[in-house]
């Protein structure tokens, strides 16, 4: 007899029994791995968290750098623009550094003469202060090029070349640096210089060369020139600014601003406010009639008509001005009329082929040099302090030096 | 025999996450994830800052730049301060420029402020100024 074979599945079926596919030490490898799993993504968060900050910062420190720059780059326009200013302030009032400085003889052909001279530049020194203490404005001035004036009968101040403006500009970390050249010109504006001690020169008195001034008029001795000084006034002025009649040469050396038409020159140089500045010497080319009205002219420049006539009427010179006014054609006529204003005419009038036509009750405070002179009303002459003999000019165009 | 099949004895530990260990998970991915989140809006708050600050001073640079193209005289006869055409500058920017002349007829100080609305509705303004000179001198 057989014992019944008890079977598997009882067993299964009596017993509770948990199934583990992966063994006994399953549930201790689970907890690791969700450990390490939940430490790797705190990583990673962590790892994405300082990028994007560090990022970030690098964005913020480039923009600050960014923002610094342009704040540079308009300071230094600015130093510069205040450099050239504060020479244009003083290059032509004697008694000043820059004055002197630009009426020394032209040394050799492209020696550099550089200025030491510590500049203001006071609006700059604010701004760079309300920078903060990071900040700097340093700035150096040089006459770069100097020559002497092409012409045969140029003097040891005339000359041209190139004011350079080197200016330096640091706020923080950011260091900006400009150089910006203006074109020099130093020439003899005014009458030649064997006549400017004379307050009235007219040649078209009786005998030649003779000088009819009013009694007691400083620095107009009455009589006649010497005919040896008189040819030689003449050839100088002749030279200088002869007419294409006269025959003889024009020096266009010393030009500052040519126009060939009348409305040329005032579309450019008339500015809203009715001011004519001249600065150097500005020619006008047209033939023909021409008219200055209710303006009033500045500047120690001269205007130059090489062909036509000119009439000044109700112009106005302020007080520091000392404009020359010539028409330099055979016959030319130069008018003044002071219209309604009462202030006197402050300035030169030149005519030395020409005719001088003044308007009763006028008072020039200058001088006069003409072929001929209308006196037949009353007019004041009045001598003046004695005209500039040489204007300094900048360009108004100025150019960067790149240094790349 | 012991079984193929594996037995548990009594009182061995279970498979399986209990809630403890679920808290504890949130709990660490809170503490993550918050200032996480805090970080990339302060982060992107930072950026829009610094995008707006860049246009504002491009804007500016601009402003100065057009007023140093035009003839010196003309500058002088224009208001010493006006607003910037609202045309041309994004949507909710604004902006002045002023000048004003240290030396007259000569030298001009020109300043442009720029500014711009944040979250918030608060104000930010940056300006820029330089010195124009007239070419033709004194």
């Amino acid at each position: 007899m057989t014992r019944p074979v008890p079977s598997r599945r009882s067993n299964i079926d009596t017993h509770r029994v948990t199934r583990s596919p992966l063994g006994p030490r399953s549930f201790h490898r689970d907890r690791r791995g969700s450990l390490a799993l939940i430490l790797l993504l705190i990583a990673v968060v962590f790892s994405l968290a300082l990028t994007f900050l560090s990022r970030t910062s690098g964005e913020r420190h480039l923009t600050r750098r960014l923002l610094l720059a342009e704040r540079a780059e308009q300071m230094a326009e600015a130093a510069v623009a205040e450099a050239f200013w504060s020479v244009q302030q003083t290059m032509n009032r004697s008694g000043t550094e820059w004055y002197r400085q630009f009426r020394l003889p032209a040394p050799q052909a492209g020696a550099e003469q550089v200025v030491t001279l510590p500049e203001s530049l006071r609006l700059m020194g604010e701004a760079s202060r309300s920078e903060g203490g990071e900040s700097s404005v340093e700035c150096a001035l040089r006459l770069r090029g100097l020559q002497p004036l092409q012409d045969p009968a140029a003097e040891p101040e005339e000359k041209t070349g190139f004011l350079e403006a080197d200016v330096r500009v640091t706020i923080g970390p950011v260091v900006r640096r400009l150089r910006r050249v203006r074109e020099v010109r130093v020439v003899r504006v005014g009458p030649p210089a064997l006549l400017a001690p004379f307050t009235l020169w007219v040649t078209g008195a009786p005998g030649p060369g003779s000088i009819r001034a009013p009694g007691g008029l400083p620095g107009s001795p009455p009589g006649t020139l010497d005919p040896a000084i008189l040819r030689a006034a003449r050839r100088d002025w002749t030279y200088r600014w002869g007419s294409s009649r006269s025959g003889y040469p024009f020096s266009r050396a010393r030009v500052s601003q040519f126009h060939a038409t009348w409305q040329e020159f005032l579309d450019r140089t008339v500015d809203a406010a009715g001011t004519v500045h001249l600065a150097g010497v500005t020619v006008i080319g047209e033939a023909g009639d021409h008219e200055l009205k209710q303006v009033s002219l500045t500047g120690q420049g001269a205007l130059l008509l090489m062909e036509g006539s000119l009439t000044l009427r109700d112009v106005s010179v302020p007080q520091e001005s000392d404009p020359k006014i010539a028409v330099l054609a055979q016959g030319a006529v130069l008018e003044v009329d002071p219209g309604g204003t009462s202030s006197p005419f402050r300035g030169h009038l030149m005519a030395p082929e020409g005719e001088v036509v003044t308007a009763p009750g006028l008072v020039i405070e200058g001088s006069v040099h003409a072929g001929q002179w209308d006196r037949s009303s009353p007019v004041t002459l009045r001598s003046r302090r004695q005209p500039l003999p040489h204007v300094v000019t900048l360009s108004e165009v100025s150019f960067e030096i790149d240094d790349a | 025999m012991h079984s193929p099949i594996a037995m548990t004895a009594p009182g061995s530990r279970r498979f399986g996450l209990s809630l403890v260990e679920m808290l504890l998970a949130f709990a660490v991915m809170a503490l993550t994830l918050i200032p996480l989140a805090g970080t990339f809006a302060s982060g992107s708050m930072a950026t829009r800052q610094i995008v707006d600050s860049t246009i504002a001073m491009g804007l500016a640079a601009e402003q100065l730049e057009l007023m140093r193209v035009r003839p010196y005289g003309e500058l002088a006869t224009l208001p010493t301060s006006r607003p910037i055409d609202g045309a041309i500058l994004p949507r909710g920017y604004s902006g002045t420029l002023s000048w004003r002349e240290p030396a007259p007829g000569s030298l001009m100080e020109a300043r442009a402020r720029i500014s711009w609305t944040v979250a918030g509705d608060r104000m930010r303004s940056l300006e820029l100024s330089t010195l124009i000179l007239n070419p033709r001198g004194p």
